[in-house]
């Protein structure tokens, strides 16, 4: 039965874990703090197997543990945040390092957001959840949702300035970015 | 979805492409399991006669394990007497009636055998003790407060310096004759203060494990409720949970203080024990005296 529970543990990690990996740096603001995150809140999920009903969301489980762990334990940076007031430029203009060197940016702007606005912005633009379900895994309000999720998105967009513009959705649905 | 939510989704999408390789996210539930293997064979290896020693000689040689009460308020001391960083969310929840303001995100370092430190906070606020005064940065909120009820500011400084009045030492709260404001108005503490008032905690219980990059410990629960040593005797409470590691550091403290009629909730986060910290004073010619300070 053990060998059992393991097998469909790891089937599930292997499946979801990229996923939650993308979900924890937004939430963290760096990749090794995204992979203690992640870890910790697997080791949670494991003692819980045993004890679940794998046919029912385990998404929704994890993710509750996940922002729960991230509320009481924090990857704190160690050092002055430095506002990156100007993009650092790649080498030669290559467009992979480019998109590398805007996610870097984007992901300090959001990790120095307040923590419950930046809890919003990840369930609601990364993990697609509802308002209502952001409410019930963060165990809050409705109104208190779309409050921070305002303040996020618009603190976000003056933190970001050319690079949210850049990246915006004209009229038309193409990107500004795909046309420059 | 608007246009900036839009957006919004697209940027995450970008800000998440590039996962580094070499990620194993079961190597620590594999490490867990491995240790429960490894202890029970241990075990079944002792027999039931062993087992019973052991437990015996475990039990003789052990010294009692401290009190929560000890283990909070040793923790208080013992971080409040060392060099270490802070990052904290502070929100003002109520003020005089007054209109709460927004979550303020700050940053920290303090060496108290030196008697330096600094703290800021995103909202523009700024404070810094070095060589025995305190600076504060003259916010416009400071400098609102300085216009209705005076002395009036100079033009050209930036910075406000209170001479005599260094680095508050952690040391036990019944000593604190007013908390250092944290200038985004009125009511947030300063971390050194923190720890001061979590030395006079009362109502203190371990209600779980507790961990973090790096280390491990225990959660407790709560409840200061003193008075400052001043004049006025300033009725001051914090209640909620603290996070102490296995070397008896002060971790993460998260909980509602209330200074008059003033209540802030804090979530403070400690680390970088031991860290050099180097402090400037504002240039002088920024810097303003108040008079009588």
């Amino acid at each position: 039965m053990r060998r059992e529970v393991d097998e469909r543990f790891a089937a599930y990690v292997r499946a979801r874990g990229d996923h939650l990996l993308r979900v924890a740096v937004l939430l963290t603001g760096d990749w090794h703090a995204a992979e203690d995150l992640v870890q910790a809140s697997l080791v949670k999920l494991y003692r819980a197997w045993p004890r679940l009903d794998t046919s029912a969301d385990l998404d929704a489980y994890l993710r509750r543990i996940m922002v729960n762990t991230h509320r009481s334990w924090w990857r704190a940076r160690w050092r002055r945040e430095a506002p990156a007031a100007v993009l650092p430029e790649s080498v030669c203009g290559d467009d992979l390092a480019e998109r590398q060197a805007v996610g870097a940016v984007v992901r300090e702007a959001l990790a120095r957001l307040p923590r419950q606005q930046r809890a919003v912005l990840v369930l609601r633009y990364c993990e697609d959840l509802s308002e209502a379900s952001v409410a019930e895994v963060l165990g809050c309000s409705v109104g208190t949702v779309k409050a921070h999720a305002h303040r996020g998105l618009r603190t976000l967009r003056e933190r970001l300035g050319d690079e949210f513009d850049r990246f915006e959705v004209n009229e038309t649905g193409a990107s500004q970015r795909d046309s420059g | 979805m608007n246009d900036t939510e839009e957006t919004a989704r697209r940027l995450f999408a970008v800000a998440t492409e590039d996962v580094p390789p070499g990620i194993d996210l079961l190597r620590a539930v594999r490490a867990r399991s491995r240790t429960r293997v490894v202890r029970a064979r241990a075990l079944a290896a002792l027999g039931a006669a062993g087992i019973v020693a052991l437990i015996a000689g475990i039990t003789l040689s052990a010294a009692p394990a401290p009190s929560a009460f000890a283990q909070v308020t040793r923790a208080a001391a013992r971080t409040a007497a060392a060099s270490y960083t802070v990052r904290s969310d502070q929100k003002i929840v109520a003020i005089g009636g007054l209109r709460s303001k927004p979550w303020a995100t700050a940053y920290g370092e303090f060496d108290t055998v030196h008697g330096v430190g600094e703290f800021t906070d995103n909202l523009g606020a700024q404070i810094r003790w070095v060589a025995g005064s305190t600076y504060v940065f003259l916010t416009d909120d400071l400098r609102a407060a300085y216009q209705r009820t005076g002395p009036p500011i100079p033009a050209g400084v930036s910075w406000e310096q209170l001479a005599g009045l260094p680095l508050p030492t952690g040391g036990p709260a019944a000593e604190l004759g007013m908390l250092s404001i944290f200038p985004g108005f009125l009511g947030s503490v300063d971390p050194q203060d923190l720890l001061a008032l979590l030395q006079s905690a009362t109502d203190v219980r371990e209600v779980g494990p507790a961990s973090g990059p790096g280390w491990t410990g225990s959660a407790y629960s709560f409840t200061v409720a003193t008075k400052l040593n001043g004049p006025v005797h300033t009725p001051v409470s914090l209640r909620g949970t603290v996070d102490v590691d296995q070397q008896g550091r002060v971790r993460q403290l998260d909980g509602q203080a209330s200074f008059a009629t003033t209540v802030s909730q804090v979530e403070i986060t400690f680390g970088d024990f031991g860290r050099p910290v180097s402090v400037s004073p504002p240039p002088a010619s920024q810097t303003w005296v108040p008079p009588g300070s």
